[in-house]
């Protein structure tokens, strides 16, 4: 298989995942229980949440890359249909790629080596 | 379709006809684009927001913005974004594995159009009566 007929797969097999993930997202983050709160998700509800079952990072993770992957991949696509877009094919590539990984940065770090969300993961495990 | 206009008829009438049928493969397409590009857009600013996690009072207030209603009907219109992605979504890919062929533009005005009213309604009604008429 070529290189671009893997591309053109992986955007079909990641859009199919997306599907599967969004509605999870949807109903995780708007009509699970806890979220339907007058007040809405707020920092507290995500906190105890997070640190209560860790699938939730591993599946909004997952979500965020699969995500942008198929988001940049899709701009990338629209671009290399046009000339100047294949003739400018290495820096859409690198820039969009760049991009992704800082916006992955982004969503990692917001859970990963956070400093209000370590905390109280540490006082449930004392209080256990 | 059959076209029983004759030559007088309206031509705002032929176009828009044309567009529903013989080009909604080339509409759909442009859906697809706009869409997406919007998607992208959104995803972005999305993280940046819950990237806030790092510093709760931020992240609060952001959330305390977007509860507002006109956030809420960009919110709705984020729904109406995201289904009509991921319903053409579909058709495209049946389109690919050579499912259906013969009934692509009926899959458009059904499936992603049809359906996605369906879905869209199910989800607005209650985000509009809830995060816009009851909003405290």
């Amino acid at each position: 298989m070529t290189g671009r007929a893997i591309n053109w797969y992986l955007q079909r097999i990641t859009g199919a995942a997306l599907l599967v993930l969004l509605v999870m997202h949807f109903w995780v983050e708007h009509f699970s229980a806890e979220a339907r709160t007058p007040t809405g998700l707020t920092f507290e509800i995500i906190q105890r949440r997070f640190f209560n079952n860790h699938w939730f990072v591993a599946v909004d993770l997952s979500f965020l890359f699969i995500a942008l992957y198929h988001g940049l991949n899709g701009v990338r696509n629209i671009l290399l249909d046009y000339t100047w877009g294949v003739r400018m094919k290495k820096p859409i590539t690198a820039m969009l790629l760049l991009l992704g990984v800082f916006v992955a940065y982004w969503g990692v770090t917001a859970f990963i080596g956070n400093p209000h969300l370590q905390q109280i993961s540490t006082t449930i495990t004392a209080n256990r | 379709m059959s076209s029983s206009a004759g030559p007088n008829a309206n031509p705002i009438i032929l176009a828009a006809r044309k567009y529903a049928w013989r080009y909604v493969g080339n509409v759909a397409f442009w859906i697809q684009r706009f869409t997406g590009l919007a998607l992208v857009a959104y995803l972005i600013v999305h993280v940046h927001t819950i990237h806030d996690l790092r510093d709760p009072e931020t992240f609060d207030a952001a959330l305390a913005m977007f509860g507002k209603p006109l956030f809420k009907l960009a919110e709705i219109g984020l729904l109406a974004t995201v289904i009509l992605h991921a319903l053409n979504g579909i058709r495209l890919t049946m389109i690919d594995l050579g499912v259906g062929l013969t009934r692509q533009r009926q899959a458009f005005w059904y499936f992603a159009i049809g359906l996605g009213a369906v879905l869209f309604l199910a989800g607005a009604i209650p985000m509009f009566i809830y995060g816009i008429l009851r909003h405290s």
